[in-house]
């Protein structure tokens, strides 16, 4: 008799609903594992935004009775300002003057001068969001206990005030706008150089080169491979040849610059050019390979050469996408750091950028600063300037994935 | 002074080692359409792709012979592809319109030879020539897209007509399209042979032998090889009633291929 | 016939000088156009420059690497054969700093590879395709996340956790396991994406047989499928370990700020990327033995995801050649 035999009728019923039930069991399993990918990130960012918002105990070293007897939530900006005039000394106040007139500034930036200079404002202890939505009479009679002379208030550490305002030694008054505009001043360098050029080495590799070549092959392998090289390798680089070999060029010293070495915004710029560089030829092939070919045939039909083929044709078809791969260039400089510790980027500097040869700051570069600071007041506003950063983000995706359907829809 | 419109002597077409296209001998007469036709895969696209060299964009094709037009050798090291190509006009298999708006299709071949005069003429002269002028005359700026299937092949042949070749070649130009935009595009020809001499590639015989002048007939240049040549060529009225190869009779009949 | 025979034709004149006479032999010859020529030696220099910035790459990190070999107080020795990293001291082990980047990478992907791979089993295999619009771009969105705010997470978040959970005095506030874990989160996505893609390349044939034989959905994903997109999972899980061994942000921030030879996750330690950042951040004299010392640890990474990537990419190319 034969020995392949199947299971039949009873056990045949039980063998399968023994494998359903395995393979029922094993689906959560994988459904888990993508669950879990949902939830690191909820955890995520409300781990962030439990950080940038909540209840903040703080004491004045000085009575404010002492400038009015009114709160000083309501005090105007003459009255801030005579108060500044008079307790402070005559040359702290020229400097303050100065930096940025004072006649001239927010009411919120005079308020944080009179509490940072005049009343010296310290903060005792802050509590996250959730603690602080659920459990304020906890909170409330904590404070009491531990720092009977404290005042106790709800404070958003990401406002108007920090997106606006430069940086500080002290985190009650540090913003991010000094951080804001070295970013931007970054990455607009870093585009500057990575376009063209990326979308030039593009156009070369695809139109021009025999794709089958030896070289084309050579130039496309080393293209993946510097996409995968860690971003700190990059500043090494950045370092060893903008800021050392040619401080001469980065520091603006050829163009009269004086005070200042290689470890400038253009040296950074530069470097992080480089590092997105190979995504933006990657990028721009696909866009390119993206034009059918009968375009091109019928460009040729009519007797046009390569090059008006691909001005007139191929560019424009490419376009939508070198525009959206531009956009992920930007959202991937922005986020970076190591290369911008290496380059030498400062952690504190007051004043604007004014031009491509002075130092820099940059978003990401505060919120390691901040993060790697004991104290809990400098993780708050390490939060907020978390969250401004990831709405930065959040808005330049969100524009290439619109742009990147409008396109599609046209087509 | 050449009778013939453009030759070849002795042109065989490879791609690295391998001969796609033997040992081919055509004289093209002006003002006339000559039709390739054969069975699929014997070279018939390859050896009309060698006339607008075309042929250099697969980077391992070589010619060996000649092709003259007007006695300059089109492969010779001095002659430049680009004019070639702007004498020699093609039309391909499937519409390939730019993606801008019929005017512009017409008016960017001519802007970029050079052209000097009066475009918007031009371009009803080229569309007028095409059969295609009093359908489209109200929406010139509209999209070539927005055309059909047989108005976008029609708007190909305009654009090609606008540069002013004096050879158009055309790749199986009807066979994307219905039979309605098919017999449009056979009566076009008619017309367009007044002034162009055409060379087209069918496998379609029935339009051959309705169409054209002159028929070359190519087939693989024996048993088991896998080079194409042209077995006969003559008057299309002789190809298709009395041929001189048993093989063109076998085809032309129907009894292979 | 729908068309009237126009009067104008164009004049010969209305096209440029070269075009009138069709006997003269000199019609077809090759213009001169500097134009093409110019444009094309100048997209040939633009695509080559990226083999010069590796070469750059290469000649800057070797050049000071060799400085650092070549100084007296290193030894060839010391620097593979010994576990303490200690510049000041003299001693330069690069152990030290290795085991760390070895510990936290093999945390992260511990999570990362198991997790990423049922996800990208999930999505091909299972999801419906509206499911699969929403949980798509949700990864997408964790690997868009810069590397200095999972740092924080690693940090704030995971630690404290990770310290409730086994106890304040086993586990330190900065720790190797939570950088780990963390780093693995950040690379689910790349392998999940990388899976995903060689799964659904499985052509649907194949599938089809699996079931058509009475397989479950289960059997024949991964006794049928799976191994079948075997070598393109190889590749991302490759590409996962070169990424969690480059990685900076999230180690410099919750690992540690020392080196510390140990296999230990519940231990601070620093890692070569971490220690380079540390370094880095502060004032360096140019010329120093330190200052070379950063460039020696960079070269070794730098070829290690060299290594890893070439390896990868020939993975992918094996994997693409079995559906060409």
């Amino acid at each position: 008799m034969n020995n392949f035999s199947y299971p039949e009728k009873d056990a045949l019923n039980r063998f399968i609903a023994a494998r359903y039930r395995t393979a029922w069991l094993w689906q959560i399993v994988f459904l888990f594992a993508l669950l879990f990918a949902v939830v690191s990130l909820s955890a995520l960012i409300l781990n962030v935004a439990d950080g940038a918002f909540g209840y903040v105990a703080y004491e004045y070293k000085k009575d404010p009775a002492m400038i009015s007897p009114r709160p000083l939530e309501e005090l105007t900006v003459p009255e801030l300002l005579a108060a500044l005039k008079a307790n402070l000394s005559a040359g702290a106040f020229a400097k303050l003057d100065n930096e940025s007139p004072l006649a001239g500034r927010s009411r919120a930036e005079l308020l944080g001068l009179v509490e940072e200079r005049i009343l010296l404002v310290k903060t005792l202890e802050t509590y996250p969001l959730f603690r602080s939505l659920f459990q304020r009479e906890q909170i409330a009679a904590e404070v009491k206990e531990k720092f009977p002379a404290a005042r106790l208030e709800f404070r958003a550490w990401l406002n108007a005030a920090f997106i606006t305002s430069p940086q500080s030694s002290r985190a009650e008054f540090a913003g991010v706008r000094t951080a804001i505009l070295g970013s931007l001043w970054l990455v607009s360098i870093a585009i500057l150089f990575a376009l063209p050029v990326g979308v030039g080495a593009a156009i070369y590799l695809q139109e021009y080169s025999n794709r089958k070549s030896l070289l084309n092959r050579i130039i496309q392998t080393n293209i993946n491979n510097l996409a995968g090289v860690p971003s700190i390798v990059y500043g090494m680089l950045g370092l060893a040849i903008f800021v050392r070999a040619w401080e001469v060029f980065t520091s603006g010293a050829l163009f009269g610059v004086t005070d200042s070495n290689g470890r400038t915004i253009l040296s950074a710029g530069l470097t992080m050019g480089i590092l997105v560089l190979p995504l933006m030829i990657i990028n721009a092939q696909e866009a390119i390979k993206a034009v059918p070919d009968s375009i091109r045939q019928a460009a040729f039909g009519v007797g046009a050469t390569r090059w008006q083929t691909i001005w007139h044709h191929v560019l424009p078809g490419a376009l939508p996408g070198i525009l959206t791969g531009s956009i992920l260039a930007v959202s991937r400089a922005i986020g970076e750091t190591a290369p911008l510790i290496i380059v030498g980027a400062s952690t504190f500097i007051t004043f604007d950028p004014q031009s491509p040869f002075t130092k820099f700051t940059a978003l990401p570069i505060q919120i390691y600063q901040w993060t790697s600071r004991a104290q809990g007041e400098f993780h708050a506003i390490a939060a907020a300037a978390i969250l401004v950063l990831l709405i930065m983000l959040l808005s330049l995706n969100a524009t290439a994935i619109l742009l990147r359907n409008r396109f599609q829809k046209r087509m | 002074m050449n009778a013939y419109a453009i030759e070849t002597k002795n042109l065989s077409i490879f791609y690295g080692q391998f001969e796609a296209v033997k040992d081919v001998n055509l004289q093209i007469e002006t003002g006339k359409i000559t039709a390739i036709i054969g069975p699929s895969g014997c070279g018939k696209s390859t050896l009309l792709r060698a006339f607008n060299r075309m042929n250099d964009f697969v980077p391992t094709s070589r010619v060996n012979g000649e092709i003259l037009l007007h006695g300059q050798n089109l492969y010779s090291r001095e002659i430049d592809p680009v004019e070639v190509r702007r004498r020699i006009g093609m039309v391909f298999q499937r519409p390939n319109p730019f993606p801008k708006s019929i005017y512009e299709n017409i008016s960017w071949g001519a802007r970029i030879n050079g052209f000097k005069g009066n475009m918007d003429e031009l371009v009803e002269q080229s569309l007028r020539s095409a059969a295609l002028w009093d359908e489209v005359k109200d929406k010139l700026k509209q999209s070539a897209y927005a055309l059909s299937g047989g108005q976008q092949q029609r708007l190909c042949i305009a654009r090609t007509i606008a540069i002013q070749p004096e050879i158009i070649l055309m790749d199986e130009p009807a066979s994307a399209l219905d039979p309605i935009a098919t017999l449009k595009i056979e009566e076009l020809m008619q017309e367009l042979k007044k002034n162009y001499t055409i060379l087209i590639v069918t496998h379609n015989m029935q339009q051959a032998a309705r169409v054209s002048d002159f028929t070359a007939m190519m087939m693989l240049s024996g048993e088991g090889e896998r080079s194409g040549t042209v077995i006969e060529f003559d008057q299309t009225t002789k190809i298709f009633t009395n041929p001189r190869d048993s093989r063109t009779e076998g085809y032309v009949t129907g009894r292979f291929g | 016939m729908l068309w009237r025979k126009s009067n104008f034709a164009p004049q010969q004149s209305d096209f440029a000088p070269q075009q009138s006479d069709f006997m003269n032999p000199n019609a077809l010859r090759k213009k001169i156009r500097p134009a093409e020529g110019a444009v094309e030696a100048l997209l040939f220099i633009v695509g080559v420059l990226t083999v010069f910035i590796t070469i750059s790459i290469v000649l800057t990190l070797g050049d000071q690497a060799l400085l650092f070999f070549n100084d007296p107080a290193v030894t060839l020795a010391e620097f593979f054969g010994t576990t303490q990293w200690q510049p000041q001291a003299g001693q330069f082990g690069i152990w030290a700093l290795v085991s760390a980047t070895l510990t936290t990478s093999v945390v992260a992907l511990l999570v990362a590879v198991p997790l990423g791979l049922a996800a990208a089993l999930y999505l091909s295999e299972y999801a419906s395709p509206r499911v699969r619009d929403i949980l798509k771009p949700l990864l997408e969105v964790l690997a868009g996340i810069p590397t200095v705010v999972y740092g924080y997470f690693a940090l704030l978040f995971v630690t404290p956790i990770l310290r409730t959970l086994l106890g304040a005095d086993r586990v330190g506030v900065y720790n190797m396991l939570s950088a780990g874990l963390v780093m693995g989160i950040m690379i689910l996505p790349l392998i999940s994406s990388m899976s995903e893609d060689a799964l659904s390349a499985v052509p649907r044939s194949l599938r089809e047989a699996a079931y058509a034989m009475g397989a479950t959905r289960l059997e024949a994903s991964v006794q049928v499928v799976l191994p079948a997109a075997l070598s393109g999972v190889g590749a991302a899980v490759i590409l996962g370990v070169s990424r969690a061994v480059g990685e900076t942000m999230i180690v410099a921030i919750a690992s540690g700020a020392g080196p510390n030879f140990s296999f230990n996750p519940l231990e601070a330690a620093e890692t070569m990327t971490g220690h380079i950042a540390r370094i880095s951040g502060g004032d360096l004299p140019y010329g120093t033995l330190d200052y070379s010392s950063l460039f020696a640890i960079a070269l070794m990474l730098f070829l290690v995801t060299l290594v890893l990537n070439l390896i990868s990419q020939w993975f992918v190319a094996k994997f693409r050649e079995q559906y060409e």
